[in-house]
């Protein structure tokens, strides 16, 4: 038996005589081909389940439906207020009794039954921290990177703050039965000077 | 580019690589018979591959890992596929390796210099069967809790060390979520590292040592490239294709979710372990246990370990391949009887056990008979083979029995397989339900909780445990739960004899209750009320069994006594009923069957309720108080503010609420109250002492939700 280690081949074998030659650009063309095929197709199909995020279509995951915020009885004219939005969850697999999933500002400008209260998602555009509400400034401030918004939403100093735009307000915004809140939460996408719902 | 690559040549060396890795000298030139230890390589590429993107969908926790796996299989974008090739791609590495290794055994290339590398081939493929095992537990289903049960309990036996072996497996005495995160980091982390090692030595002494050329004589040496890495690959070709196509066309399982309270009768380990799970079942007790899961499986791998020693002997490489010859051969005839044992019913035809079957139903009637008659009853506290004898001796055929006895132990292997595979079917039903519940959405408890939640799956369980003793749930065809009713007279207590009626004949003794297959719908009530049928039975005196009794039957409730009694009402009141009369009967039906509320009559009580026969409480009670012979219902039955009160309440029968409310308590006074009852049980009677009750408030709702044909099926 031939004991040869791989730096000093010792019995190599003969030259390829050139009729061969054909052949064997057949035989390496082959191999390439058939030895790409059985690499690349387990890598593919790990990757197309990998990519599952972007080729699931949206529609069977999220259900755009109004969640009851509170009673107008408990939103004074004029004063912002955080509310908790309860929910029902869908994670991956988990379906969530309705419990808290995010948080919203609410103001009234007026008693006027016809004048719908304002509603803005607590998360900042900028990069999606939880804005507060600070009473004594009357103003939005974003804890990470000192965004701040007026009591309207709106940025304040944008030449310099670095949100991009103003607090998203929640336009999908119902009154039921007379006296209760509803509207669509919805996410934005954060870091753009557009507002486009996630 | 060419530049390129010479720099990086120049910094990286990477030409060496590659002209190593390929100009490797081959012997007497490429064969497919060199094959087999690529594709290993290749199969264990694919399941780093696959498991990698697995693992980004899965969740090792007893509350998560089947709902992830659920969630990868049928919700995510080529889960199914990616887990099949997975699952398939396993199966297929245990084949090849025993491929393998029959080769390098029958070749004689474990001799010197090769013995480590045998070795190590050796340790090898117990790091895969290893993996195998420790993947099968992963999904937390039925089939791969039970299976791994026996394995860890296996190691349990191990003399000494084998409970703190198995405790350090499971992660404690139970199986739980450290018995997953245990296993997933074995499988996942511990194995396939350690198989890396073992792969990256196998193969560098494998380039030190060079093939073991078949007749390299023959024809002219040749490098590894291209021929035999064509060869390779066409082979690796084939494997991929393979498992493709199975993953495509027949998706890897997924059973129930693993629930410790189950009797699951299809526990069986992966196909490649079932030779040894048919050896065990040749030892018995502890030391016998031992000695065959144990003992002898280790015997047989210090011989495989031997192999390069006892090769030096003379006769040693006979002896080898010969030994390896019965190993392989005895495992392959052992998954074979095991196959069989399991699934011999499937293909034995119909009838074939007519004739034991016909002599042991024959016994038990002779039995049934002897009990009924009240004669002396030979076969009373006899055992089976007693039995046989007194009755082949009655029927004077004894020298038919022992060409019977011996057609009794296939019938008895036959039943056990019909059982198996009964079991094999229940697993599949189970585990389909299970993933069609989970397409709502599973709670944060895990699937389990829909299972045992589902009235579809938990009610006929539920009902064979608790009612079937006296009811029947059968439909038109007569499929359903329905237990056989022994024929039993009635005695006359003095005389110890069996009454007899005035017309001389005896009289049954009832044991039963109706058949709540469609209770309270109109179809149930219709037949109710009906003359013929209220208190009908078919009595077959051949077999002495009670065979049919719809309604009161078979109770006590269908003895008439003058003036009083359903059965009594029904049978001389609603006989003769005019047109007119036979119109209000249906009308009566129509109503009271929409108090159920039932959903398979939904469309029907809406259509009743636009041509208003069905109104308000009011309406509906004034037609129940229509007179139907000399009575009303409401004249016995409290019906929304009308209020007989000597029967059963009639407001909201058969809905959900009255259902729950009856099986708790009928003898409550809204239902038979004063003795009326004939033998049905209090089942919930005391709510605020849940120690006293038969059936807890929960497992009643799920009884009546399945009684009214009311669980969750998925939209088609």
């Amino acid at each position: 038996m031939a004991k040869s280690s791989p730096d000093t081949p010792t019995d190599d074998p003969p030259a390829k005589a050139g009729a061969d030659e054909r052949r064997t650009f057949l035989v390496q063309a082959s191999a390439i081909v058939i030895g790409g095929i059985v690499g690349f197709v387990p890598l593919l199909v790990g990757l197309r389940n990998f990519l599952n995020p972007l080729l699931r279509s949206k529609d069977d995951i999220e259900v755009d439906e109004a969640v009851r915020i509170a009673t107008l009885d408990d939103i004074e004219i004029g004063k912002v207020y955080r509310f908790k939005v309860n929910a029902i969850r869908v994670d991956a697999w988990s379906k969530h009794p309705p419990g808290p999933i995010g948080a919203v500002y609410v103001r009234r400008d007026s008693d006027d039954p016809k004048v719908l209260p304002k509603v803005y998602t607590s998360v900042c555009p900028h990069l999606g921290c939880s804005v507060d509400y600070k009473e004594d400034r009357q103003q939005f401030v974003c804890p990470c990177h000192n965004g701040t918004f007026a009591k309207d939403g709106t940025l304040v100093d944008p030449e310099t703050a670095p949100p991009p735009r103003d607090l998203d307000e929640l336009e999908d915004v119902e009154i039921r039965n007379g006296n209760e809140l509803w509207v669509v939460y919805r996410r934005f996408r954060s870091g753009i000077a557009a507002k486009i719902a996630e | 580019m060419n530049q390129l690559l010479l720099w990086l040549d120049d910094r990286t060396g990477y030409k060496g690589f590659v002209r190593d890795a390929l100009y490797e000298n081959i012997p007497g030139g490429a064969r497919w018979r060199y094959v087999w230890g690529s594709t290993l390589m290749f199969t264990f590429g694919v399941q780093m591959i696959t498991g990698i993107f697995l693992w980004m969908g899965y969740s090792p926790s007893a509350q998560t890992a089947w709902e992830s796996v659920y969630y990868i299989e049928h919700q995510m974008v080529g889960g199914s596929l990616l887990r099949g090739v997975h699952h398939y791609t396993a199966q297929l590495m245990v084949v090849l390796i025993a491929i393998h290794l029959m080769q390098v055994v029958i070749d004689g290339a474990y001799k010197a210099p090769r013995e480590i590398n045998f070795w190590i081939g050796l340790i090898l493929m117990k790091i895969t069967l290893a993996l195998a095992l420790t993947g099968y537990l992963l999904p937390w289903d039925q089939k791969g809790y039970w299976a791994t049960q026996v394995a860890t309990k296996i190691a349990g036996i191990v003399p000494v060390v084998g409970p703190w072996m198995q405790q350090l497996v499971v992660g404690g005495s139970d199986y739980g979520h450290h018995t997953l995160t245990r296993f997933f980091a074995l499988h996942a982390g511990v194995l396939p590292g350690l198989m890396i090692v073992f792969i990256v030595l196998h193969v560098a002494m494998f380039r030190r040592h060079g093939i073991k050329a078949r007749s390299p004589e023959k024809r002219p040496a040749a490098y590894f490239w291209p021929d035999q890495v064509l060869k390779d690959g066409v082979a690796c070709f084939a494997v991929l294709l393979t498992v493709l196509l199975l993953a495509r066309f027949a998706p890897a399982e997924l059973t129930a979710p693993a629930d410790p309270s189950d009797a699951y009768g299809a526990a069986r380990p992966e196909w490649y372990f079932l030779f040894l799970f048919q050896f065990l079942k040749f030892f018995h007790g502890e030391t016998g246990e031992i000695i065959g899961a144990i003992v002898i499986p280790g015997l047989v791998m210090g011989f495989l370990f031997l192999m390069p020693l006892i090769g030096r002997w003379k006769i040693g490489h006979a002896l080898n391949v010969g030994v390896l010859g019965v190993v392989i051969l005895g495992a392959g005839l052992l998954t074979y009887l095991a196959w069989n044992e399991d699934n011999v019913a499937a293909y034995t035809a119909e009838g074939a056990f007519s004739g034991v079957e016909g002599k042991l139903t024959a016994i038990e009637i002779e039995k049934r008979k002897h009990r009924a008659e009240r004669t002396e009853n030979p076969y009373r506290g006899k055992n089976e083979r007693e039995q046989l004898d007194i009755y082949f001796k009655a029927q004077g055929i004894e020298d038919e029995l022992d060409d019977f006895l011996a057609r009794l132990e296939k019938y008895k292997a036959y039943k056990k397989s019909q059982e198996h595979l009964a079991a094999v079917e229940e697993a599949e039903r189970n585990g389909h339900r299970a993933q069609e519940l989970a397409g709502q959405g599973i709670p944060p408890a895990g699937a389990l909780s829909l299972i045992h939640n589902d009235p579809k799956t938990q009610g006929p369980k539920l009902f064979r445990r608790h009612c079937a003793s006296c009811h029947d749930h059968v439909d038109a065809e007569g499929k359903g739960i329905s237990l056989l009713r022994p024929l039993v007279y009635e005695v006359d207590k003095e005389s110890g004899k069996l009454k007899v009626a005035d017309d001389g004949s005896k009289i049954p003794l009832p044991n039963a209750a109706p058949n709540l297959y469609g209770f309270a719908s109109r179809e149930w009530l219709r037949g109710l009320l009906d003359p013929q049928k209220i208190a009908a039975h078919t009595i077959d005196t051949d077999t002495y069994q009670v065979r049919d009794a719809p309604y009161f039957g078979n109770t006590r409730h269908r003895v008439m006594r003058e003036d009083e009694g359903m059965a009594w009402y029904v049978k001389t009141h609603l006989a003769n009923l005019g047109e007119e009369e036979q119109q209000s009967l249906e009308k009566i039906i129509t109503v009271l069957s929409a108090e159920a509320g039932l959903g398979s009559q939904r469309e029907a009580d809406e259509q009743a309720r636009a041509d208003e026969i069905i109104g308000d409480a009011q309406q509906n009670a004034a037609i129940l108080s229509t007179a139907l012979g000399d009575f009303s219902c409401t004249d016995c039955h409290r019906f929304h503010g009308q209020d007989g009160d000597s029967a059963p309440d009639l407001t909201g029968y058969g809905s959900r609420q009255w259902m729950i409310d009856f099986v708790s308590n009928p003898n409550h006074e809204r239902f038979y109250s004063e003795g009326a009852n004939d033998r049905m049980p209090a089942f919930h009677k005391a709510p605020n002492d849940p120690n006293q009750n038969k059936l807890t408030k929960k497992e009643i709702e799920l009884l009546v939700d399945w009684l009214r044909g009311d669980w969750y099926e998925p939209a088609k």
